[in-house]
């Protein structure tokens, strides 16, 4: 495999990643955050920075930066899951600029806007992301499936009905959100691992808009739905790579792109291309049965 | 069977300068079926929402198994055993009926949510018994045909017995109908009320509260009812003496005919 297709696949492995987070988040739970970019920045930063300060080695301050991301994400669902869910969302973009002000501001460990680089080789990177991916897909299906999603599902239809059940929102919605941040965060040392470098300008909220995008385009209640539209909308700049427009690149028209197909799924499929089903083997059995069907009525019609 | 569960005293609350509910007195015992009646904006879903502690009220208490929980939050009296149903259906989108009752039991859940991601044996026993719980209670109430379909494909109807169903999972002390038959067609309604009939029956303990502004639906349901307008209570005894109550035919059958 050339580094072209291995790079492709780790970068589509953290993308998938981290929209099945906002999945659990957004898609279970209705809240609604353009903020899950700094978390990657946090993993990102606080791994790297710290490891060649301190002299230690990655994967340990790659633990400390995901346990960072927890009590920070903790330390901002406290006070603001209580309000009403728009400024939570507002707070989360607030949230996710003042992360990166503080890049800017250590820039003396962290180099600005310049980037910083030389970032350690990862050997074996292919093999983590595809790992931490299917790792991550497995919770969040089970979690999709337990009573934990069921009551998240009950507290976005309707706060006031689910806690008339006992369910407490409060609580519930903190976890969740702590854990999309965890997952983000690991996301974020990954990327860090692929691009060698790390710059400011990768973790802006437009990063965390365009997770919310590909959720909404497969469909918020789908995770199956989450993650093709992820990997699929990833891809498909790749493939429009050498056609140019106007003498640029189309890849450079990326978010004119996504912004385009999410206002057509919104007018003509609001619930997303998925909507609600889950593309699983009972899904793919009636499929098949049913394609077994229509050719037996063709080879019916003929005889 | 005449334990005491539910008792308000001097209830009130206003919105504004608005008296939604003003000295509200009542009592319910296990196993009874009470009424409250009256027409539009009489405060009736304002009740509800005071004892099910979605509003504070301005002023009087509430005791409820025994304790005052005037100072207690929703989900506290939820899992007290306090169980209701609202005036428009919630039933929640994104789950089929069964999972719809299983909601009402995952409060009490045993699993972590680490046991939940890990999908650890402990985990799928928890869920086992859940799932037989809720199956047993859609069972009881011969709902259980239609356990994997999603509500918005059930008639208003039976959307309604689900959402009861749900309601009843828990094993709640209390049920809080607010207007159950709302938006039901003649005879939609006359089976609601028989199955509500059936719940009495097969729930001896429950204490059943129900909210209806059509007098007459409720008027063989119920032991007690309690007439309120504008927030004040003006009649309150068995069906037959309110049917005969002057006060009840002036202020409220009188302005129906
Ligand atoms: N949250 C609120 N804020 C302001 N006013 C309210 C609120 N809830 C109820 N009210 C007012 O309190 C009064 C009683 O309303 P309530 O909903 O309890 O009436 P109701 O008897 O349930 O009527 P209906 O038969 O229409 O359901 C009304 O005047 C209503 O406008
Ligand atoms: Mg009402």
């Amino acid at each position: 495999m050339s580094a072209y297709q291995t790079g492709l696949i780790v970068q589509i492995s953290i993308t998938i990643m981290t929209v099945v987070a906002v999945f659990a988040m957004t898609g279970l739970a209705g809240m609604f955050s353009l903020g899950q970019a700094a978390y990657m920045a946090v993993g990102a930063y606080v791994t790297f920075v710290l490891s060649r300060f301190l002299d230690i080695p990655y994967p340990i301050t790659g633990i400390i930066s995901i346990l960072i991301s927890i009590l920070l994400s903790w330390i901002i669902a406290v006070p603001t899951l209580k309000l009403r869910r728009d400024y939570f969302a507002l707070i989360t973009v607030g949230f996710s600029q003042m992360i990166l002000a503080l890049v800017l501001l250590f820039e003396d460990f962290t180099r600005g806007s310049i980037g910083f680089s030389k970032i350690p080789r990862m050997d074996n990177l292919l093999l983590v992301s595809l790992v931490g991916l299917a790792l991550i897909i497995f919770w969040i299906r089970n979690l999709k499936y337990s009573r934990f999603g069921r009551m998240c599902i009950a507290l976005k239809n309707d706060e006031i009905a689910a806690r008339s059940f006992g369910i407490d929102v409060y609580h519930l919605k903190i976890k969740i959100y702590v854990l999309a941040s965890a997952i983000a965060s690991f996301a974020g040392i990954l990327m860090a691992l692929r691009n060698r470098v790390i710059t400011p300008d990768s973790f802006g909220w437009a990063q965390s808009a365009e997770m919310q995008i590909f959720l909404f385009f497969g469909g918020t209640n789908s995770l199956t739905g989450a993650i093709l539209s992820a990997g699929g909308l990833k891809l498909l700049p790749e493939f429009v790579r050498d056609v140019t427009l106007f003498g640029v690149s189309m890849q450079e028209y990326r978010t004119i792109i996504y912004a385009i197909l999410i206002i057509i799924v919104i007018n003509f499929r609001p619930q997303g291309i998925l909507g609600e089903k889950e593309i699983n083997f009972k899904w793919l059995k009636n499929l098949y049965r049913r394609f077994k069907q229509s050719i037996l009525k063709k080879n019916e019609s003929y005889d | 069977m005449t334990e005491q569960i539910l008792k308000t005293h001097n209830l009130s609350k206003a919105f504004g300068g608005v008296c939604a509910v003003k000295d509200f007195n009542m009592e319910i015992n296990a196993g009874r079926i009470r009424g409250i009646i009256g027409p539009n904006g009489a405060g009736k879903t304002t009740i509800f929402n005071l004892l099910s502690r979605i509003y504070k009220e301005d002023e009087g208490t509430i005791e409820f198994a025994g304790q005052d929980v005037t100072s207690k939050s929703q989900i506290e009296v939820a899992r007290m055993g306090l169980s209701r149903t609202f005036q428009n259906t919630r039933l929640f989108v994104g789950l089929n009926v069964l999972d719809n009752v299983k909601v009402a039991l995952d409060h009490d859940g045993k699993y972590s949510l680490f046991s939940a991601l890990f999908k650890l044996p402990f985990r799928n026993k928890q869920e086992r018994m859940i799932k037989e719980k809720a199956m047993s209670c859609l069972e009881l109430l011969n709902l259980d045909e239609f356990a994997k379909l999603s509500p918005s494909n059930l008639s208003y109807g039976y959307q309604r017995r689900v959402e009861i169903a749900r309601a009843l999972a828990n094993d709640p002390k209390v049920l809080m109908l607010d207007e159950p038959a709302a938006g039901l067609n003649p005879e939609e309604t006359s089976m609601l009320m028989d199955f509500i009939k059936d719940i009495q029956a097969k729930y001896p303990n429950l204490a059943i509260l129900v909210i209806e502004h059509r007098m007459e639906l409720i008027m063989n349901l119920c032991d007690h009812i309690y007439v309120q307008d504008s927030g004040l209570t003006i009649a309150e005894g068995t069906p037959a003496e309110i049917q005969s109550n002057p006060k009840v035919l002036a202020a409220y059958l009188g302005e129906e005919e």
